[in-house]
């Protein structure tokens, strides 16, 4: 079958006519859809951004909590970790070179064993 | 794009709906044409035919004019096509699931409701071919497009419709010689 007779068959595929009638009422479905689908779409429009807005205020107040906690933490800990180098420093200062033990507890640091003078 | 569909999308763009409509009463048969000869059945193209000028309304906003008119609601009338095809595949496949489990027959689905027997065969071998390669068949035989108009409507390249409209010819010619010999 060469080219030629293969696109006349094609286009021989007949599409079934419809009615005057028909062509005359699409337009008036299309349109009657038109006009039921957008009003269907506000209700919609109005809670989305509502939501919207709350959700991206709560993620900056998360985020902006997450940096406060950084940015204090390193802070703190080094504030903690001085001061117990200077007791530990005062604490070798008293025993000179004889060391005795020493214990941390939620008062700070002890001397548990004092070696005699 | 000729001058009175100009006008017309003017006004439809600032919210006519009378314009719109009068677009609609120009191009519908082609698009009901198009939309029935990819699917094979008159509900169906008519049904995507609705969906299609649903489409072109809510998105005529976009329309800069670029391409013809036709050109760009061909292009929504095929994407509408082709996502359907998908659907239909899903449900066809979804029905005979259920009745493989039921042992209920499958759905009958429905045929070519062309007239005669060779215009009803034909349209059976075109409903065989991958919906891209139909498509491109459709634009290119049917509506008269050349393969740079029907690239612009399928979003591809024109080397692809016309290997597409070329897969497309040699099954229909080796589907319609393997009929023919069979009668």
């Amino acid at each position: 079958m060469k080219d030629f007779d293969l696109e006349s068959k094609v286009k021989a595929v007949r599409v079934p006519e419809r009615d005057g009638g028909y062509w005359e009422a699409f337009p008036r479905r299309v349109l009657a859809e038109l006009r039921r689908v957008p009003a269907e779409r506000p209700a919609r429009r109005e809670f989305m951004p509502g939501l919207l807005w709350c959700g991206r205020l709560a993620l900056a107040c998360l985020a902006l909590g997450f940096c406060l906690w950084q940015s204090r933490m390193p802070g703190a800990l080094s504030h903690a970790l001085r001061k117990d180098e200077q007791e530990l420093r005062q604490s070798v200062a008293r025993f000179h070179n004889n060391l005795g033990r020493l214990m941390q507890d939620e008062h700070g640091l002890h001397r548990l064993i004092e070696d005699p003078p | 794009m000729c001058d009175s569909d100009e006008a017309l999308v003017l006004q439809s763009q600032s919210g006519d709906l009378a314009a719109f409509a009068e677009l609609i009463r120009k191009h519908q048969r082609m698009i009901h044409s198009l939309t029935y000869r990819m699917t094979g059945s008159l509900a169906d193209a008519e049904d995507l035919a609705q969906e299609t000028f649903i489409h072109a309304h809510r998105q005529i906003g976009s329309y800069r004019g670029a391409s013809k008119f036709s050109t760009w609601l061909y292009r929504i009338a095929i994407n509408a096509c082709l996502t359907w095809r998908q659907r239909e595949t899903r449900r066809v496949e979804a029905a005979a699931n259920w009745a493989e489990t039921n042992g209920a027959p499958p759905a009958a689905g429905e045929g070519p409701e062309a007239g005669n027997e060779w215009s009803e065969r034909m349209q059976e071998a075109l409903l065989k071919l991958p919906a891209k390669q139909r498509a491109a068949v459709m634009l290119t035989l049917y509506d008269g497009l050349n393969h740079a108009e029907a690239a612009e409507v399928l979003s591809c390249s024109e080397a692809t419709v016309s290997w597409r409209v070329f897969a497309a010819r040699r099954k229909l010619k080796r589907w319609l010689a393997a009929g023919g010999e069979r009668e």
